[in-house]
C-alpha cells in the first residue's frame, strides 16, 4: 500500500517543491512555492479546469439518465434481457482510442458521418462536431456517453434487482400508479447504489484524456482540453515535470471535493426520503 | 507540529535521495565500462561507447557476411511508416547476423518517449527514425553519438542535397544523422479539372485559370471549385490543408506564412536572429493567419481537425482541387485508394503578393509573388543514441537504410514516408523505371527541386525546446482559425508565451543555436 499509494503521492508532491524538468539536465532545486504560485495565474489551466467539469457534469449526468432507464427496461423480464444486457455492455469492452476514432471521428466526421448524413437528409444543416468549440465538447461528451453509460446501467440494474419486492407489491394492492412506485419507492431505494455509480463515473471521468486525444487533440484551440490532457502536454511533451505535478494536486483537490460534495448530498438525499 | 516537522523532514529526505541518485545516474553515464557484443563466430569487437560529437572513434565493421552474429539492433520510430524500414532492416538482418527488433511507437506520442527516455538515461533503441525538428534537442543536446566517415561514406554523404546534409543531418558542424527521408510542403491541383474548368473560370472571374502562384490566386481559384460542381462526385472542395492542432497545424501555418513573413533580403523567420524576439505576431503572420482563415470554408467540412491522412486521402480520393502537402502525394497518386492517377500537377507553394520586411518595418513586394518553401519536418532521418550497446551495427544499418539503393525504392514506393532528397531519389529516370511518365516525372521531381533549392526555403526551427514552441503556436492558430480570438491576440499570445520559453531554455543560448542553423557567425 505504502509503495503503490502514498509513496508516488507523497514524491510527486514533493516534486512540485522543485524545478526538476524531464528535458533540461539542470540541477534540481528547491523552488518552494513557486509552482503552486504559478497556478493562480495559470489561465490556460483554468481552461482546462472549466472544460473537465463540464465534460464530467454533462456526461455524467446524460449517463446516468440513459443508464438508469436501461437499467428499468431491462429489469422488466424481458425474454431476451440476457442478450440485451450483453449487447449493450459492448461499447464498455472497446478502447477508449478505437471509440474515439470509430465513433469520434469516423461517426461525428463533418465530412463524411453518418450523422450529418442524416441530418441533411432530413433537411437539416450539418454540424460541426469537432471544428466549433461549443459543440466539440458536446461531442466529447456524447462520445463519452456512448462509451460509459453501460456501466452505469450495470450498477444500476444490480441495485434494481437488489431492492425486495414487498414494498412495491403493497403499493400496488393499494393502487399506486407505476410512476409513482417508482418515485416514491424504487428510486429512494436504488439512491446508495446511484451516488456511488455517479462518484464512481465522475471520478473517472475527471481524468479524462484518451478520446480528447483522438477526436479533436484538445481543439479547437483548447476548446476542449482536459485537465490531464494539458498535464500531459505540460509534463511529457514540454518534461516540466514540476509545475504538471502541481496541476495534477489542482485536479486532485477538486476530485476529493466533488467526493465529499457527493457523499453529503447522498446523506441529505437519503435523509429527505427517510 | 512534530507531525508536520516529520512530515516535512520524509519529504525532503526522499528529494535529497531523488537528487541524489540523479547524480549518481550522471556519474554513471559518464565513466560507463566499453560494452561489448557476445559474439558467435568471429564477429567484429563493438567499439567503446562514443563521445557525442566526436566522430570518428566508430571501428569500420567492413563488409564481411554475419559480421554481427548474435547482434540485436532495436529500432524506434513511428508507427505506419517504418513497414518499409522493417523489410529492409530484415534484409540486412540476414546478410549480416544480427537481428532487428523495431519498436513502433504512436505518432503523436514518438518525440515525448525519445527525449523522455533519453533524458533519463533510458535505453530506447539503437537506432531512432525521427524527424528533423527535434535535432536541437537530440544533438544540440548531446545525446547522440557522432556518425562515422565509413558511414557516412556508405550512404552516400555528397549525394545528399546540401539543405539536408548541413540542416538535417548535422548540427553544430558535426554530422550526426543518416538520410532517410526530405521533406518539403508543395502545391498540387488536379490538372484535368483545371482543364476542364478553364473556360468556365475565365468567364467568372475574368482570368486565366493557371496553377497558384500567389496565395491570392490560390483563394480565388479554391473559392471558385468549393462553389461549382467539377470532381464528377457528390461534393468538390477548392483546398485541403493541414491546420489541425497537435496534429500538422505548425506544418500548416507555417507553409503559408513563410511567403508572407520571410523577406528575401533577412535570414531570420521565427525569430529576429539578432535579439531571438519572436516574429510570430509580426504584421506578415498575421496577415497570413488571417488569410488563411478566410480560405479554411473552401476545405472539406471539418478540415480543422484533418491531419496528414485525412488531408492526403481527400485529395488522392479526388475530393479536392488543390492541396498543400509534401512530396508524399506523387506516389500515393498513383496508388490503389487514388482516383487522381495522372491528373495531378506539382510545384511550389505559393507565395504571398507582399511580404513584411522586418527589417525596414513596412510591406515589400518584388517581381513576383514572394516564394519561401517551407521543409516541414525537414525530413525524418535515422539517429543513433551514445549510449547504444551496439554503435558499430547501429550505424552499419542506418547508413544501409540510407544507402541510395535503398531510398531509391523507398521514394518511389508509396506509403514509405520517403520523399526525395538525395540525388539518387530525384532522378527522374528513377521515377520512369518506377511506371511513371516521363513528363510527370519530370514535372514532380522538378517542383521539389525547385523547392529544395529555392534561396528563400525556410528550414523547420530545430531549436531546443521545438515541441513547447510548436504546441504554443498551434493552440493560438486554432484558436484564429476556429474564431475564438483574432488573429493578432493570438499570435501576441504566443509570441509571450515563446518569450517565456526562451527566457526558461536561456536566450543567448537559443540565440547561438538559431544563428548557427541560420548559417550566421558570431
Amino acid at each position: 500500500m505504502l509503495a503503490l499509494s502514498i509513496f508516488p503521492l507523497i514524491f510527486s508532491l514533493g516534486l512540485t517543491f522543485t524545478n526538476v524538468n524531464l528535458f533540461r539536465r539542470t540541477p534540481i532545486r528547491f523552488v518552494g512555492l513557486e509552482n503552486w504560485a504559478r497556478i493562480f495565474s495559470d489561465e490556460a489551466l483554468l481552461e482546462t479546469l472549466v472544460n473537465t467539469v463540464i465534460f464530467v457534469g454533462g456526461g455524467v449526468a446524460i449517463q446516468y439518465a440513459l443508464g438508469l432507464a436501461l437499467a428499468v427496461a431491462l429489469n422488466q423480464g424481458l425474454r431476451e434481457q440476457r442478450l440485451m444486457r450483453v449487447l449493450f455492455l459492448l461499447p464498455m469492452m472497446v478502447s477508449p482510442i478505437a471509440v474515439g476514432f470509430i465513433i469520434g471521428r469516423m461517426v461525428f466526421s463533418e465530412g463524411f458521418g453518418p450523422i450529418n448524413d442524416m441530418l441533411q437528409a432530413l433537411g437539416l444543416p450539418a454540424v460541426a462536431w469537432v471544428t466549433s468549440p461549443g459543440v466539440a465538447k458536446w461531442t466529447i461528451i456524447l462520445v463519452d456517453t456512448w462509451q460509459w453509460t453501460p456501466l452505469m446501467m450495470l450498477l444500476i440494474l444490480v441495485g434494481l434487482q437488489g431492492i425486495p419486492g414487498e414494498p412495491i407489491q403493497a403499493a400496488r394492492v393499494d393502487g399506486a400508479s407505476e410512476w409513482r412506485i417508482f418515485r416514491h419507492i424504487v428510486f429512494p431505494l436504488l439512491l446508495p447504489v446511484s451516488i456511488t455509480a455517479i462518484l464512481i463515473r465522475a471520478l473517472e471521468a475527471f481524468k479524462i484524456i484518451d478520446i480528447i486525444r483522438v477526436v479533436t487533440g484538445g481543439g479547437p484551440g483548447r476548446a476542449t482540453e482536459s485537465v490531464t490532457a494539458y498535464v500531459y502536454n505540460v509534463g511529457a511533451k514540454q518534461g516540466d515535470l514540476a509545475y504538471a505535478a502541481s496541476a495534477a494536486y489542482v485536479l486532485l483537490f477538486v476530485v476529493i471535493g466533488v467526493s465529499f460534495l457527493a457523499l453529503y448530498v447522498m446523506r441529505r438525499v437519503q435523509a429527505r426520503y427517510e | 507540529m512534530k507531525h508536520h516537522l516529520r512530515l516535512w523532514t520524509a519529504l525532503f529526505a526522499i528529494l535529497a535521495l531523488v537528487a541524489a541518485s540523479c547524480g549518481d545516474a550522471e556519474e554513471e553515464a559518464e565513466v560507463a565500462e566499453p560494452t561489448t557484443t557476445a559474439a558467435a563466430p568471429e564477429p567484429e569487437p563493438e567499439p567503446e561507447m562514443a563521445d557525442p560529437g566526436t566522430p570518428g572513434n566508430i571501428p569500420d565493421p567492413g563488409a564481411a557476411a554475419g559480421r554481427f552474429d548474435g547482434v540485436e539492433v532495436v529500432v524506434a520510430g513511428p508507427a505506419g511508416p517504418l513497414d518499409y524500414m522493417k523489410d529492409k532492416a530484415a534484409e540486412w538482418a540476414a546478410e549480416t547476423g544480427a537481428t532487428v527488433r523495431v519498436d513502433e511507437i504512436p505518432f503523436g506520442e514518438l518525440n515525448d518517449k525519445v527525449l523522455a527516455a533519453l533524458s533519463t538515461d533510458t535505453f530506447i533503441a539503437d537506432v531512432i527514425n525521427i524527424g528533423s525538428n527535434l535535432g536541437g534537442d537530440l544533438m544540440g543536446g548531446g545525446f547522440m553519438a557522432a556518425a562515422p566517415e565509413w558511414a557516412q561514406q556508405r550512404a552516400d554523404w555528397e549525394g545528399i542535397l546540401p539543405i539536408f546534409r548541413s540542416n538535417q543531418l548535422s548540427f553544430g558542424g558535426v554530422a550526426y544523422g543518416m538520410p532517410w527521408d526530405g521533406d518539403v510542403l508543395m502545391y498540387y491541383w488536379r490538372a484535368d479539372a483545371f482543364e476542364a474548368n478553364a473556360d468556365a473560370y475565365e468567364a467568372a472571374t475574368g482570368n486565366a485559370l493557371r496553377p497558384a502562384e500567389s496565395w491570392s490566386e490560390y483563394a480565388e481559384i479554391a473559392k471558385f471549385f468549393t462553389e461549382n460542381a467539377w470532381s464528377g462526385q457528390d461534393e468538390g472542395y477548392g483546398l485541403v490543408e493541414l491546420p489541425m492542432r497537435n496534429n500538422q497545424g505548425w506544418n500548416g501555418f507555417m507553409t503559408r506564412a513563410a511567403g508572407y513573413a520571410k523577406a528575401p533580403n533577412d535570414p531570420g523567420f521565427f525569430f529576429d536572429p539578432e535579439t531571438m524576439e519572436p516574429r510570430i505576431n509580426n504584421p506578415g503572420f498575421v496577415r497570413a493567419l488571417e488569410d488563411w482563415g478566410a480560405v479554411i470554408e473552401y476545405g472539406p467540412p471539418g478540415m480543422l481537425n484533418f491531419g496528414w491522412i485525412e488531408n492526403a486521402l481527400s485529395f488522392v480520393g479526388g475530393l479536392a482541387a488543390q492541396d498543400i502537402q509534401w512530396g508524399d502525394i506523387g506516389p500515393m497518386s498513383k496508388g490503389s485508394d487514388s482516383v487522381v492517377e495522372g491528373a495531378v500537377g506539382y510545384g511550389p507553394a505559393p507565395g504571398a503578393d507582399e511580404y513584411w520586411d522586418p527589417v525596414a518595418g513596412e510591406w515589400a513586394s518584388g517581381d513576383g509573388p514572394n516564394k519561401a518553401p517551407f521543409l516541414g519536418f525537414g525530413g525524418w532521418f535515422n539517429l543513433v543514441p551514445a549510449t547504444s550497446n551496439h554503435l558499430a551495427a547501429a550505424f552499419d544499418l542506418a547508413s544501409f537504410l540510407g544507402s541510395p539503393a535503398v531510398l531509391a525504392e523507398a521514394a518511389v514506393t508509396a506509403g514509405t514516408g520517403v520523399n526525395p532528397g538525395t540525388a539518387a531519389t530525384l532522378d527522374v529516370d528513377l521515377w520512369v523505371s518506377a511506371g511513371w511518365p516521363e513528363d510527370e516525372a519530370k514535372a514532380y521531381t522538378d517542383a521539389i527541386r525547385a523547392s529544395l533549392d529555392h534561396p528563400n526555403a525556410v528550414f523547420d526551427m530545430r531549436l531546443p525546446g521545438f515541441p513547447e514552441y510548436k504546441d504554443a503556436l498551434e493552440l493560438a492558430v486554432s484558436e484564429a482559425l476556429s474564431g475564438q480570438h483574432s488573429a493578432q491576440d493570438a499570435l501576441d499570445e504566443a509570441a509571450d508565451k515563446w518569450n517565456e520559453i526562451t527566457d526558461r531554455l536561456g536566450r543567448d543560448e537559443q540565440l547561438r543555436i538559431y544563428r548557427e542553423a541560420l548559417g550566421l557567425t558570431g
